[in-house]
């Protein structure tokens, strides 16, 4: 137990971390017209497969941009939602960009940031020295993170299954998750971590839940099994 | 620091700083009628804050209260007059300090539909990061 004995000190202590990003990526590529499943890679150099998320844009400042699964709106093509929009999912060695552009070319200009799954027991490099990166401001709020881990859905049959994580919390939490996939847009690759919601056809559907008291991955009849990350905040 | 009462306290990771949310509502009329091979849609555009933040979006709908989705977007599943149709609910941005909730009902008969009855109302929630980028 740590004490302070004089209220003219600050102690300032967590049970909870905060996110610490251990992958930032920046760079553009060229887009192709009319392109669907158009992929953009890069190396990410970490001994495991990160948990992806970020935004990208079409201007070098980033004056408009959008996250990824989302994009331009609309796309003036009947059942087609987004002009243009990029998805992001990460595998062993890769992080990909999977793009669909239902106009012109165009230069995408993109940052992905990753995190470290509870699963890797990796030691891995700081992204930036001396302490020069994160900055803990009063100014802002910042997530703690109450549960970060991995859960194994099983393949369904003919109907929805439902897999649950209690976190008691009581409120609806601030909850991201990922699912790993084997494929996508038909194509196979080796297995993959999507962000849940992706666009890019890897989702299969799958969807998470938030309530009071547990999240719930929501899986349609007649997918097979999946890994998915989860991380959940105490903040809502 | 001049000012003593806030502190800045760094270490060598970033991190996604919460700056705020946002959140909005979109009501869908019950047994709402459209045209064969027609869309029904409805937006709202709120202030997102900074500009240049990151979004982690939630949603959800009176018809499945109690429940939110994470994300950016999520189908809804009702069966109307001709059968299964989708509601689309999604997120997306008009300009860098603006987000838009946006819901599109679909009818994928080409025959005019009733949806289901009952209203339902689309909520939306945004909680706004301060980017980890230069």
């Amino acid at each position: 137990m740590t004490s302070i004995d004089s209220a003219k000190e600050m102690l300032m202590i967590s049970d909870y971390p905060f996110d610490q990003v251990v992958l930032l990526k920046s760079g553009s590529f060229t887009l192709p017209a009319s392109s669907s499943g158009y992929l953009h890679s890069f190396d990410h150099g970490l001994s495991f497969t990160p948990l992806c998320g970020g935004n990208w844009s079409m201007q070098t400042d980033f004056s408009i941009q959008y996250e990824y699964s989302s994009g331009t709106f609309p796309s003036g093509l009947l059942g087609v939602l987004f002009q243009r929009t990029i998805n992001v999912f990460a595998t062993s060695d890769k992080v990909y960009l999977s793009c669909d552009n239902n106009s012109s070319t165009v230069t995408i200009y993109y940052r992905v940031y990753g995190f470290e799954p509870k699963s890797s027991s990796s030691l891995i490099s700081p992204i930036a020295s001396l302490g020069g990166d994160m900055t803990l401001s009063s100014d802002y709020g910042n997530p703690k993170l109450y549960l970060d881990n991995c859960i194994d859905l099983p393949s369904t049959g003919g109907s929805v299954q439902l897999v649950n994580v209690i976190h008691n919390i009581g409120t609806h939490p601030q909850t991201m998750g990922w699912v790993t996939y084997d494929t996508y847009n038909g194509s196979t690759v080796e297995p993959a971590v999507h962000p849940i919601g992706s666009t890019n056809g890897a989702s299969e559907g799958i969807t998470l839940v938030i309530n009071e008291v547990e999240i719930v991955w929501v899986l349609p009849p007649f997918i097979g099994a999946h890994r998915a990350y989860y991380r959940i905040y105490l903040d809502s | 620091m001049i000012i003593p009462s806030k502190f800045i306290l760094t270490t060598d990771f970033p991190t996604l700083l919460n700056e705020g949310a946002v959140g909005g509502s979109i009501t869908i009329p019950g047994s709402i009628a459209i045209s064969g091979g027609g869309n029904a849609t409805g937006s709202v555009t709120v202030d997102s804050g900074q500009a240049g933040s990151l979004s982690r979006g939630r949603i959800a709908s009176t018809k499945n209260f109690g429940d939110w989705y994470a994300g950016q977007g999520i189908i809804f599943n009702r069966v109307g007059s001709v059968g299964p149709y989708g509601i689309v609910a999604f997120m997306w941005r008009p300009s860098n300090t603006q987000i838009t909730f946006q819901v599109i009902v679909n009818n994928p008969s080409s025959s005019p539909m009733v949806g289901e009855a009952g209203d339902e109302t689309i909520y939306f929630y945004s909680n706004q990061f301060v980017a980890p980028y230069a």
